[in-house]
């Protein structure tokens, strides 16, 4: 795995590398330069003081011979005639030059006739084997002999020779002298060099340290230097006691000496030092250098880094605001665009995403999701009263059913188009789902704005909603709960403007409603009716009571009305009003429906049995019954199991049936009047009563609402429009029930109207099976007495 | 990763060569050199020094010992036992285990059971001392006994007659040389009748009086005179001989068997006779050449002092290399189990106690120079 490291460490080192390296590099490639320089220059300096001191020790033996030369011209002379007087010469001369220790004159034997300090020992011994006689006296000519041992001094010694008449005259040299003389020279050239002499053979004649002469050593490399003289400007590397120095050598002329001078080559590195020292006080120099301009660059780099990690940290936190550094970098601003291309990216995904999970694509309105968290927002924010307006489309469902779900979502649609067209202000408008919206209203001074603001939806809702030809017109259940007056969150918010809304629906006209508290309880009693609702059945806690049904004319019985009741273990007898809607909207319906068919007519049946007689029996269908697909097949079943005739059968039905879909409802009437049952229009007058429809109807009695009955003798137009619809009925061929009659004069006023049946409290309130026949009985008895007045 | 690759590779290569120069740099063999170097014995010190050197030169140039190069350290025992015994202690100090030298057998003395007491072997060249022959200890001895010495010097006197009264001038300080000599040389010549009638020692170094000693020996009208001295102070007595125009037969010990003899001496050496320890005139091509390189280093004839020391040199060499140690008591039992060596001239038989027999000549000066006698 690659490792990662860090920018900073890595520009530093890459940067102190890109340094280092090539002053490494120079400096290997420079120091041997330098040294080779180094070396060159200490040679030419070694050998000018190797000639200087070869000079000097030519003109030092120079010297000595003229103090033998000038000897010798005094015995030639005869300045020193006898032996005291030479004797005494050259006793001074030994005592004025430190270098000469001895003299001797040889004569043409090479014995020794004077020599100086006196010796007994030595006066008269034969020398002949000695080169400084043997040579000299053959060659005439100055000699210089190699190192030997003194006969005067039993210690090393050099001899200078020149030839005396027939004889040889010999100066005995003191080699402690010359080395001195050598040694002083080279001080003033300082430590570094050394010097010393040899003889032709190598043998030291001066030396640093003395005992090398007393020991006749021989120059440890003499052979290889002497053999390379020739060759010039060569260097000489020797080691010596393990340390390397360079020899530099020259040759004194005259005596066939050899000067050699030593400088380590410590002295070189000496030299080199201080170069070394500079190149890395430099390198150190370029390198704290470098890292300071480094860490200046990176001082940018980290900027525009940390910038970029903290604005970028702020769009990982969520905060998608485009990245604005100030950085000198292109490749940043390259970054940075891109990183602000990527920011955009993500907010616009973002703001769809938004769109998907807070606005309803059908009506492009905020969905539930937005009410829920904005709602809760405003409630935070606390910002006053807040009314939420909750409103359903009345009967969309049938509406869907009727033109088509396609009808259903343009209609939507265009709600969803004009409540935006609306702009609302101080809040907004959301669908929840189905045909639910809400409009929650802020700032709300006190509740009847809310009413203000009802009136400007209803503006809207009011113009006819039109689709492939169809005009709709749609009606609103309102509520409205008030925060904080209702409730205080937003489930219960919405739960109580439901409510309020369910409420308008049941109550019928209303259009809106707000929140009550009593709703809560009949909301709570409605939540518990349709909790048990289900079981009831089950637990056979309905029962039927009947209404009769009573001809005007010969006050005969046609039949009963079947009229479901409730009686419910803890609310006890509950209203079909409470309880009817409730099973309507679960689908429940469908199985208590089909329980008080049954029951209807199985009782019926059973009393018609029993009393002979042909009782009709009435029964009330939802429209969510009729909806049901095998329904009429179901009637013609429960017909078939109960033995009553179907002509003894009437279903009652609503005008609600037609609202939206008028053609199906007759369709679904044709087919049960197929069966031969009959069928009746209930609460005629209460609905969208619409006489150009009633034509078309297939059925075969109308049902006159109460409320007619009712007002009935109140006034002469109500008689009117009951005598008139009784009058229409029977032109299109109908029976007419009028509902709710309580009193004689009821009856009277209708029996001149040629009503055929009434039914209501004057004859009968609603009654038990039990007590039905009982009613039948006295009814026939009243029936009979009334003829026999008659 | 690329970085990392780069730096192992040069450290690699640098414990590379580092590795390289230890195996190549391996340490050296010092040995050290103990002689007279100064004053008027030091001829014989000076000559073996140069031997060594050349033996030792020729062993570096031929690569050293197993790899390793030779370094000697050179020590002045100015002929003085108790300065013999001071630098053989600083040898010994200085780690130094194997010791070539004495060349004077009068540093036998002291010198001898200091190293016999250390873990040191020394090997003489020259030291002749008849106390140190047949004795196991750590010296092992390259030159004949002495007594050879005074077979050949009575045989000589004989052949000249001159055996009866025989005067002897010895050096006093190398005792154990001159006067091993003299007192065989007395045993030898007695049942011949002959008798050491005059006896005179004197101090190398105290600038003795030749010219009285030699009067005084001359005096005695001896048939022979025999002067047992170095070179420096054998020639200044045959100086003082010759300038009393003496005619009486000088012979000489092999100590005075130097160039100095001849230098020193001049006409007054001519006709001195002295056993030599090497064969002058040997034409054996291992002796010629190297004659002649030595002739060539130092200007001089090889005596057998450089000749004996050079060997003593290679024979301790050959058996470091051949043992491939570094401890004296191996050393000295691979020399002595090899027994047989190459010498220049001839082989050297060292015996199990490590001392030599080596064959040994009579010579005359004549002309200046060293002839072998008749």
């Amino acid at each position: 795995m690659k490792r990662i490291k860090k920018l900073r460490d890595f520009i530093l080192i890459n940067n102190m590398l890109s340094i280092v390296i090539p002053l490494i590099l120079v400096g290997l490639l420079v120091t041997p330069l330098i040294y080779n320089y180094l070396i060159k220059d200490m040679q030419q300096k070694n050998n000018m003081i190797a000639a200087t001191i070869a000079q000097r020790m030519s003109d030092f033996i120079d010297e000595s011979f003229q103090v033998l030369n000038q000897i010798n011209q005094l015995l030639n002379d005869g300045t020193l005639k006898d032996d005291t007087a030479i004797q005494s010469y050259l006793m001074a001369i030994i005592e004025s030059y430190d270098s000469i220790e001895g003299f001797e004159l040889l004569d043409t034997n090479g014995i020794v006739k004077t020599n100086a300090p006196q010796n007994a020992n030595i006066l008269g011994v034969n020398r002949s084997s000695q080169p400084f006689f043997a040579e000299t006296k053959a060659t005439r000519q100055p000699f210089v002999s190699s190192s030997f041992i003194s006969q005067q001094t039993g210690q090393p010694t050099i001899t200078i020779a020149i030839p005396q008449v027939e004889g040889v005259l010999v100066a005995y040299l003191n080699l402690e002298e010359i080395s001195m003389l050598s040694l002083n020279h080279i001080r003033t050239f300082g430590d570094a060099v050394t010097v010393a002499i040899t003889d032709g053979f190598g043998v030291f004649i001066s030396n640093k340290d003395i005992n090398k002469v007393y020991q006749r050593e021989v120059e440890a490399n003499f052979q290889s230097i002497h053999s390379g003289t020739d060759s010039g400007d060569q260097r000489y590397a020797f080691t010596y006691e393990g340390k390397t120095a360079m020899v530099s050598h020259a040759d004194v002329a005259n005596a066939n000496w050899h000067v050699f001078v030593y400088e380590s080559y410590d002295s070189i590195y000496a030299a080199l030092r201080p170069f070394l020292g500079i190149m890395l006080l430099f390198t150190c120099l370029l390198v704290l250098f470098s890292r300071i301009i480094a860490r200046l660059v990176f001082k940018d780099i980290n900027h525009s880094f940390g910038e970029l990690n903290r604005q970028t940290k702020e769009i990982a936190a969520g905060d998608y605001h485009p990245i604005n550094t100030d950085n000198r970098f292109d490749e940043f601003n390259r970054l940075t665009e891109n990183f602000n291309g990527m920011v955009a990216s993500v907010k616009e995904r973002d703001e769809t995403l938004k769109i998907l999970a807070y606005y309803d694509s059908q009506t492009r309105l905020p969905n539930a999701a937005y009410l829920a968290e904005s709602l809760n927002q405003l409630i935070l924010d606390n910002r006053g009263k807040i009314a939420v307006i909750c409103f359903d489309i009345h009967n969309f469902k049938r509406i869907n059913d009727t033109f088509g779900p396609s009808f259903g979502d343009k209609i939507l649609e265009m709600m969803g188009t004009r409540l935006l067209a609306l702009k609302c202000s101080h809040g907004f408008v959301a669908r929840i789902n189905g045909s639910n919206f809400v409009r929650v209203l802020t700032d709300l001074k006190k509740p009847e704005d809310a009413l203000a603001e009802i009136e400007k939806l209803r503006a809207v809702f009011n113009q006819a909603m039109s689709f492939n030809e169809n005009n709709v017109y749609l009606r609103f259940h309102v509520g409205i709960a008030l925060y904080p007056d209702d409730a205080r969150d937003v489930e219960e918010l919405l739960q109580y403007a439901n409510t309020a809304a369910d409420m308008t629906k049941q109550r019928g006209r209303s259009q809106y409603a707000f929140f009550e508290n009593a709703m809560k309880e009949n909301l709570l009693r409605n939540m518990m009716i349709e909790n048990s609702l289900r079981p009831s059945l089950e637990n056979n806690e309905f029962f039927l009571h009947y209404q009769p049904q009573i001809d005007v004319k010969n006050k005969k019985i046609r039949g009963c009305e079947a009229l479901i009741r409730w009686d419910h273990p803890q609310l006890g007898t509950v209203s079909p009003l409470d309880f009817i809607h409730i099973a309507e909207s679960t689908g429940l319906i469908v199985p208590i429906g089909a329980w008080v068919l049954e029951t209807a007519c199985r009782q019926i049946a059973a009393i018609n049995r029993k009393m002979g007689t042909s009782l009709m029996i009435s029964v009330n269908v939802s429209p969510v019954q009729l909806s049901h697909e095998h329904f009429p097949e179901m009637v013609e079943k429960t017909l078939k199991r109960c033995g009553l005739e179907p002509d003894l059968l009437e279903l009652e039905i609503t005008e609600n049936l037609f609202i939206y879909s008028f053609d199906e409802a007759i369709k679904i009437i044709k087919r049960l009047k197929s069966i031969g049952i009959r069928m009746s229009l209930d609460d005629f007058g209460t609905g969208y009563s619409s006489l150009a429809y009633l034509k078309n109807l297939p059925i075969d009695t109308l049902k006159i609402d109460q409320a007619f009955t009712r007002d009935l003798l109140l006034n002469k137009s109500n008689q009117n429009l009951m005598e008139s619809i009784i009058i229409m009925a029977h032109i299109l061929d109908m029976d007419v029930i009028v509902e709710g009659v309580e009193e004689l004069e009821q009856l009277d006023c209708l029996k001149n109207y040629h009503c055929d049946h009434v039914q209501g409290y004057y004859f009968s309130r609603p009654i038990a099976e039990s007590q039905l026949e009982a009613l039948l009985n006295e009814l026939t008895k009243d029936q009979d007495q009334n003829t026999e007045h008659e | 990763m690329k970085q990392q690759k780069i730096f192992s590779g040069l450290i690699l290569i640098i414990v590379i060569i580092l590795g390289l120069t230890a195996c190549v740099q391996q340490k050296p063999v010092t040995i050290g050199f103990v002689a007279s170097l100064t004053g008027s014995t030091s001829e014989l010190g000076v000559n073996g020094r140069n031997g060594l050197m050349m033996a030792v030169e020729e062993i570096n140039d031929a690569g050293g010992i197993n790899g390793r190069s030779v370094e000697v350290i050179v020590k002045d025992d100015k002929n003085d036992p108790e300065t013999g015994l001071a630098v053989d202690q600083e040898l010994y100090e200085d780690g130094i285990s194997f010791i070539i030298g004495h060349m004077t057998s009068n540093m036998a003395a002291l010198s001898i059971p200091f190293v016999n007491s250390k873990d040191i072997l020394m090997i003489n060249p020259t030291m002749s001392a008849t106390t140190l022959y047949n004795q196991d200890d750590h010296i092992i001895v390259v030159i004949s006994p002495n007594s050879d010495q005074a077979v050949l010097i009575k045989a000589s006197m004989v052949k000249n007659g001159g055996e009866k009264k025989v005067a002897v001038i010895y050096e006093s300080q190398n005792l154990a040389y001159t006067g091993t000599i003299k007192d065989y040389l007395a045993q030898e010549i007695a049942p011949l009748g002959g008798q050491v009638i005059y006896e005179e020692a004197f101090l190398s170094g105290s600038n003795p009086n030749y010219q009285e000693i030699t009067q005084r020996v001359a005096s005695m009208k001896p048939d022979s005179i025999v002067i047992l001295a170095s070179s420096f102070d054998a020639a200044m007595f045959c100086q003082q001989l010759f300038k009393q125009k003496s005619q009486i037969p000088v012979y000489l010990g092999a100590w005075s068997m130097n160039n100095d003899l001849l230098l020193q001496g001049g006409k007054a050496v001519e006709g001195v006779k002295i056993p030599s320890l090497i064969d002058l005139d040997s034409q054996i091509p291992s002796y010629t050449a190297f004659r002649e390189k030595y002739l060539s280093k130092y200007g001089a004839e090889p005596t057998f002092a450089a000749v004996y020391t050079y060997e003593a040199a290679i024979i301790l060499f050959d058996a470091m290399a051949e043992a491939n140690s570094d401890d004296p008591e191996t050393i000295k039992n691979t020399i002595i189990e090899k027994s047989t060596y190459q010498g220049l001239q001839s082989d050297i038989i060292i015996d199990e106690d490590g001392d030599a027999s080596r064959t040994i000549y009579e010579y005359v000066v004549k002309d200046g120079q060293f002839k072998k006698a008749e």
